[in-house]
């Protein structure tokens, strides 16, 4: 799956519109920057509240392919900026992590 | 969803608290922050974490939460069951990370 | 914008509409009989510092209003022996007055005449504040727009319902306090709902006391009447900067804390969106006092 059927399948607000071309292999949800950067697999989809700027930095370490923040949340400007510049797509969902987790999950990604 | 409906979708095994059959939740809520928790959710809400400090005892106790599901295999210290069993607040504990947790439960029809 | 606008503003978005004089005034009130001196008045107003006492007879119905400015009259004419009847403003002149002139005070009667309250400017101003969710912190801001007005609640100087100590290592046991509110409240028979509320917001200040001021403060609650009134307070260093504070997500909490699933800038948020009243006193190097109040009515 790749990050435009993600955005297509979410049908959510895009924050930024990154490189949709990249292959999403699996999802990982997850409010602890470490947890991410010890246990996320590269390639996958980011469920998250975090809105802070080292989300980028740690999706760009780990290979993270899309970032879906939860909760109606909106991330701060220099999160976006950093987001722009590797390209990283990032989604706006009012769900909670628990509803995009289920929702991801149930378009078959593992 | 009762408690065993719970431990049997997500193979999950009982840390502390007894009777599963019993005890019911109405919605599940995924997060490792405490205040996450406190703002977004109400009583009868299952509480999927990655945390096992004392403080998720605490918040569910807070916010009379029945049920807390740790994940990513993390082990639950003794004190920590310890209060959980004091305060009356069952704890389950799975292998799988929160994401495959919350996709099967969300699957099998339990609301976020 | 005009008086009538203003007041026609404040109906369409509906703030006040619960505001009467009963729950501005204030009840403790020192009132004069008609046989009284004036110079009691004027030791009473001194003592009290006070612009004007009610004159009641002896059923407690309000008959006039003696103010400094009658005073400062029967003082040049030399009438401080006088009994305040012969000086005070009579009840017609008095509602006249209140139509044509700015006064710093008003009495508060029943239907039947009978006096049960004052309302002074700083009892408007106390409403106003306790109305919306205020925030103050405590440096020359407060002192120029309030002066020596405190907008925390007086009744916590003299009893609490229940205490606890904050002493904290860490994260380890924050909670407990909270968690003894919570079994206490309980106890009294207030609802779940209102317990709740009072919980979470306790527990965040308590988990705040531990993350920002090494552990150490008070938790403190007063529960009578429907209301419930919880202050945390410690010793400092204090909030530097509570516009920002109060803002979702911003936090000075360490790495170590975020880890821990605390210090994602949500504790003072959560706490205002849970209280009905909310005051923080705070300053660079300064204890922090917060004081939520929780209204039953609400639920």
């Amino acid at each position: 799956m790749t990050v435009q059927g993600i955005v297509e399948a979410l049908g959510v607000d895009v924050a930024v519109e990154g490189d949709l071309l990249r292959t999403v292999t699996s999802g990982y949800t997850c409010d602890l920057l470490s947890e991410v950067i010890a246990k996320a697999v590269p390639g996958s989809a980011w469920a998250t509240i975090q809105t802070h700027v080292n989300i980028i930095a740690v999706a760009a370490m780990v290979g993270i392919s899309i970032v879906i923040v939860c909760e109606g949340r909106t991330c701060e400007s220099d999160a976006i900026e950093h987001a722009v510049k590797e390209r990283l797509t990032i989604l706006y969902s009012k769900d909670s992590a628990f509803v995009v987790s289920g929702k991801l999950y149930a378009l078959g990604l593992r | 969803m009762k408690l065993s409906e719970v431990l049997e979708i997500t193979g999950a095994t009982c840390v502390a608290g007894e009777r599963l059959d019993s005890v019911e939740v109405t919605h599940a809520f995924a997060s490792d922050l405490m205040s996450d928790v406190l703002a977004m959710s109400g009583p009868g809400t299952l509480l999927i974490t990655g945390l096992t400090t004392p403080q998720i005892i605490r918040t569910a106790q807070m916010l009379d939460l029945p049920a807390i599901l740790v994940v990513r295999g993390k082990v639950v210290p003794q004190d920590v069951v310890d209060l959980a069993r004091a305060t009356g607040i069952v704890v389950l504990a799975t292998r799988d990370i929160m994401y495959v947790t919350s996709g099967k439960l969300y699957a099998r029809g339990l609301s976020g | 914008m005009s008086l009538e606008q203003s007041a026609e503003a404040l109906r369409y978005l509906g703030l006040f509409s619960n505001f009467d004089a009963s729950s501005v005034m204030s009840t403790a009130v020192y009132a004069l009989h008609p046989e009284d001196r004036v110079a009691a008045a004027r030791t009473l107003m001194r003592e009290k510092s006070i612009s004007g006492v009610p004159i009641v007879d002896a059923d407690f119905r309000l008959v006039g209003l003696i103010s400094v400015s009658k005073i400062i009259e029967a003082l040049a004419d030399g009438r401080l022996a006088d009994s305040v009847d012969s000086v005070h403003d009579s009840l017609e002149t008095m509602l006249a007055c209140f139509q044509r002139f700015k006064f710093g005070r008003f009495p508060v009667i029943e239907e039947d005449g009978k006096l049960i309250g004052m309302i002074a400017d700083t009892d408007v101003l106390s409403a106003i504040v306790r109305s919306f969710y205020s925030v103050y912190v405590h440096d020359q801001r407060r002192m120029m727009t309030i002066g020596s007005f405190s907008a925390l609640s007086e009744k916590f100087e003299n009893s609490a319902d229940f205490v606890y100590d904050i002493r904290c290592e860490g994260l380890e046991n924050a909670g407990e306090g909270s968690a003894g509110l919570k079994a206490f409240l309980q106890s009294k028979g207030f609802s779940e709902s209102i317990i709740r509320r009072a919980s979470v917001c306790a527990y965040e200040a308590e988990i705040n006391v531990c993350i920002h001021a090494g552990g150490r403060g008070s938790l403190r609650a007063i529960a009578r009447n429907g209301e419930i009134i919880v202050r945390v307070e410690d010793e400092g260093p204090g909030i530097e900067n509570i516009d920002l504070a109060m803002k979702e997500g911003w936090s000075t909490a360490t790495d170590a804390i975020r880890e821990k699933g605390f210090g994602a800038g949500m504790g003072l948020p959560n706490i205002r969106r849970f209280s009905d009243h909310l005051v923080i006193i705070s300053g660079k190097g300064k204890p922090t006092k917060v004081e939520m109040i929780f209204l039953a009515d609400k639920d």
